[in-house]
């Protein structure tokens, strides 16, 4: 029975499952023990269910315009409580200094004067468009959705291989992984307690949401697809599903008088909020590529009169350079004054001179990598290739420096992965999500594991041929819920807090409390509606607070229809309306409850039982009943 | 609900109906016909042709059986095929993945991968017919019992009753100019999956009245020419009342499609049999003119976009890469 890790072989490489040969580590050893209970046929008969459902369902990406399920492996890749912590807070603190680059690289510039990254740098980015240049609007929120790629290296510390900041795809394999392995391998997590990621649409909609123009009291939200020819189509879709919100095609939008509208079969509806998933070049065809049919013509000048807010801004793609990828460490310690908690990969700046005949000299012992490529396209690895590629490589870094950077070889942590009928260690990377709502910025507790498949492969992209696992991050063990949101809150959002703060209310610190351990526990039930709703909260809150000047123009059950009702929101209050001049939800509970004593109380009698059962909120309802 | 979204949801409607619809018919024929006999029938398969409204077509008319059945059945080139519908009612559901339930999706997605692999088989047109009827058959029962009947899903039941109601006129008509050696008016009851039901109603006795009273006005079988014009302006009437951004009485409006589906559906409903068979051609024609008009005003009223945007420069700027 055993013999599925027969002669598991070791290298280099950190081995997230094994130690040493024959000792597991202790995370995964209830997925260990559900493996020694299977042959090696269950196993692959479980994998062919998957695989089929995958197939039927839909759920795959095109390559070379042929639908491929997005191969899974069975087995998933466990990150411990500790270990994720290192993610939770390093991963915001990377996205917190890259928008405070942003800002200044579209605005004053500071960071140039200061000789800590080269303007220069910026402006020959491919990516740099002088089009959204002094476009502030949307600072502090330019990057909404995020993907930091990580890898353990040999010791088995976290390190950044890139950023993405653009367009990061990929969660909807973590959705859909999770629910494919708990499906077929449900025995393998029983006794562990694994966090939930099913709140990441809820989240990502209250975000997109908070980040709206700050004239719209309830703004809508679209995604926006170049069609059913993208590789990630399926992702598209899945994400406007289980958000609720339109998924729109650059022909379904109209922009007249810089604002954005959608056709819809009663006429056509304002838009507020667009999650784009094309490319910036794309975007716009008055601003960049005149015959893009996939955008459409006016957007960012929507954008920059302050109707339209494009998630993530365009012109980010000068923050996931991989030459200034080389900067960020700089860049967090002149923006945020801290030492970067995440290393990044040793690289080599190739513009350098030093640097280059260093490069050029160890070149077969150096991962080449193109600066502006994705996907995996255009790595060279030294130690791998032959003669004819490197001296091809090397004329291409003499030929264009500012093209290239090179890194030392990195032997990434490898996980046991299903190969025919044994167990052998694969090479893996982790991208975890984060959401940004302008005030804090939340990591998915999870992740895309892309595990490259061929052995020795250390290139993991899914263009590659490569394939995914479940992420699993385990809760800690003593204190579960509260602690790591907590902390996630003290790092990451500075911003919001002193809202809280400066009420100094006993009673109001509690019930802040309580509705955080309570969010983490619903979720972790797994009650999606639940927790979006939740969620649904502090958007409305933010709005109030923030915009109740003008009026929005559409017509309300319209706006519902699109946004709030498929959510589940309707178990909860509306939006906060500008006739109703507020703060957020939560004050209302503790402060004003003798100001507007029959308005709080409608909230709490339409909040579901278990939020109003627990000790916070209840203080708030007795003050009302007595 | 967004235009595009409509238009894809409509034409998913009539796609899954006239995989169907063209299924039934071809099996129908199939399973009249005496083995081997296909090729000597010229009347049979000019009946076939004209019931799925291929005449004129000089590529299908000029071939033979196994051609013929190939051609209808099994092209995925052709739209007019069983497969080519399914296909398109796929593709069509993919574009608005995010707004059909995972189910529906799900059914036509198995199908269409089911495509390839069935019609390798070899197990004959009959079995991949039967399959397809069992498939389509699947796809709106999940339509109806999962999906919400909300605005997009009545745009999918305007679609379906349309096309429904296309078949139905045609197969009548097909019948009507038709004398060969396979009773022509059996034919068509059983075309439109109404043998069973008109046994019962009419006895064993097949004759030109009773069958075009049943496949015209039958109140009770759903595929019956009033009961299709009826569910049509049910759901058109909730979709103009939905948008109804004009104010204007749909009953006076020469542009709304509920107005023009109504006014036949009336015409058609206080017809008695003897009525019918007076001036059958006249009759039906004006039943397909109803379908053809209804589809165009539900295109301008609900599918209509901007027009496409040109830019003065760019062909003066030449190929833009």
């Amino acid at each position: 029975m055993a013999d599925l890790f027969q002669d598991y072989p070791f290298g280099q490489a950190w081995d997230e499952m094994f130690s040493a040969p024959g000792v597991v580590r202790p995370a995964y050893e209830s997925v260990h023990g559900a493996l020694q209970a299977m042959t090696a046929t269950d196993l692959k008969a479980r994998a062919d269910i998957m695989g089929r459902t995958f197939l039927d369902q839909g759920i795959t990406f095109a390559l070379g315009g042929v639908e491929r399920p997005f191969p899974l492996d069975l087995i998933p890749r466990i990150v411990t409580n500790q270990e994720w912590r290192v993610v939770e807070t390093g991963v915001p603190q990377r996205v917190r200094a890259l928008e405070a680059f942003l800002a200044d690289a579209y605005g004053a510039g500071r960071i140039f004067d200061d000789g800590v990254v080269p303007r220069r740098l910026v402006t020959t980015s491919p990516h740099f468009h002088r089009e959204v240049a002094g476009m502030s609007e949307q600072d502090g929120a330019r990057i909404v959705i995020s993907g930091v790629d990580l890898i353990r290296d040999e010791k088995g510390e976290f390190r950044v291989l890139e950023d993405n900041v653009r367009v990061p795809s990929g969660v909807s394999y973590v959705l859909e992984n999770r629910q494919a392995v708990s499906q077929v391998l449900s025995e393998a997590g029983e006794d562990q307690h694994i966090r939930s990621i099913a709140e990441y649409p809820g989240r990502l909609l209250a975000a997109l949401r908070k980040v709206a123009p700050s004239n719209v009291g309830d703004p809508t939200v679209v995604v926006l697809t170049p069609g059913v020819y993208n590789s990630a189509y399926f992702e598209h879709t899945l994400l406007a599903r289980e958000m609720g919100v339109e998924l729109v095609e650059g022909r379904d939008l109209v922009c007249r008088g810089n604002r954005v509208f959608v056709r819809t079969t009663a006429g056509e509806m304002p838009v507020h909020v667009i999650y784009r998933r094309l490319d910036d070049e794309f975007m716009d065809p008055v601003q960049f590529r005149l015959d893009s049919m996939l955008g459409s013509p006016g957007l960012v000048n929507a954008a920059r009169a302050g109707n339209l807010t494009i998630a993530n801004a365009v012109g980010n793609g000068i923050a996931d350079d991989k030459l200034v990828y080389t900067y960020v460490p700089d860049i967090i310690r002149y923006y945020l004054r801290e030492e970067p908690i995440l290393l990044n990969v040793d690289t080599y700046r190739l513009e350098e001179p030093e640097q280059l005949a260093y490069a050029l000299e160890h070149l077969a012992e150096l991962v080449i990598k193109p600066v502006d490529g994705s996907g995996g396209k255009g790595i060279v690895i030294g130690s791998q290739a032959d003669a004819v590629t490197l001296s091809r490589v090397r004329q291409a870094i003499l030929e264009n420096p500012r093209g290239w950077i090179a890194q030392r070889e990195i032997a990434l942590s490898t996980v046991p992965t299903l190969i025919g009928d044994k167990m052998r260690p694969r090479h893996v990377d982790l991208r975890p999500f984060a959401v940004n709502d302008g005030n804090s910025v939340w990591v998915l507790p999870g992740g895309l594991t892309r595990v490259a498949l061929p052995e020795g492969e250390l290139v993991v992209n899914s263009s590659q041929g490569g394939g995914s696992k479940d992420t699993w991050v385990l809760a800690g063990p003593a204190e579960p819920t509260v602690e790591p949101l907590a902390l996630q809150a003290d790092s990451s959002e500075p911003a919001s807090l002193p809202e809280f703060g400066s009420r100094s209310d006993q009673s109001q610190s509690q019930s802040q409390t309580q509705s955080r351990s309570q969010l983490q526990t619903q979720s972790q039930s797994g009650s999606q509606s639940q927790f979006q709703s939740q969620s649904q909260l502090q958007p409305n809150s933010g709005s109030a607070a923030g915009g109740d000047s003008a009026a929005d123009d559409w017509h309300p059950s319209e706006a519902s229809d699109l946004g709030m009702s498929a959510t589940g929101a309707f178990f909860f209050d509306p939006p906060v309306t500008p006739e109703e001049p507020s703060d957020g939800l939560r004050h209302q509970q503790g402060q004003q409850q003798q100001a507007q004593p029959a308005r709080t109380q409608e909230h709490l009698r339409r909040r579901p039982p278990d939020a109003t059962a627990t000790p916070g909120n209840a203080s708030a309802a007795e003050g009302l009943t007595c | 609900m967004l235009s595009r979204i409509a238009e894809s949801l409509y034409w998913l409607g009539r796609h899954v109906e006239r995989a169907d619809c063209t299924a039934r018919i071809l099996d129908t024929y199939l399973h009249l016909l005496p083995t081997g006999s296909w090729a000597a029938d010229h009347q049979v398969i000019r009946s076939l042709v004209d019931s799925m409204g291929l005449a004129g077509d000089e590529e299908i008319e000029g071939s033979d059986s196994t051609k013929l059945i190939r051609m209808l059945v099994f092209d995925t080139e052709r739209a007019s095929s069983v497969s080519g519908a399914l296909i398109a009612a796929r593709d069509n559901a993919r574009g608005v993945r995010d707004a059909l339930p995972l189910e529906v999706w799900e059914c036509l997605n198995v199908t269409w991968h089911g495509l390839r692999s069935r019609a390798a088989t070899g197990g004959g047109p009959h079995s991949y017919l039967r399959w397809v009827s069992e498939r389509c058959a699947i796809a709106a029962g999940l339509t109806d019992q999962v999906m919400s009947h909300d605005e997009g899903w009545h745009f999918l039941a305007v679609g379906r009753a349309l096309e429904r109601a296309d078949m139905t006129i045609r197969l009548i008509a097909a019948a009507d100019s038709q004398t060969g050696a396979v009773p022509p008016w059996r034919a068509m009851v059983s075309a439109c999956g109404g043998w069973e039901p008109y046994v019962r109603t009419h006895g064993g006795s097949v004759g030109p009245r009773t069958s075009i009273e049943f496949a015209l006005l039958d109140r009770h079988f759903p595929r019956s020419v009033l009961r299709c014009l009826t569910a049509a302006e049910t759901s058109l009437a909730e979709l103009e009342a939905a948008g109804a951004t004009r104010a204007r009485d749909p009953r006076r409006d020469p542009s709304s499609a509920r107005r023009i589906v109504g006014r036949t559906r009336t015409g058609l409903d206080y017809r008695t049999g003897t009525d019918l068979t007076r001036d059958l051609p006249a009759l039906l024609s004006t039943l397909q003119r109803t379908v053809a008009s209804g589809h165009a005003a539900i295109t301008s009223s609900f599918f209509r976009r901007g027009d496409e945007i040109t830019w003065a420069n760019f062909s003066a700027e030449g190929a833009l890469v």
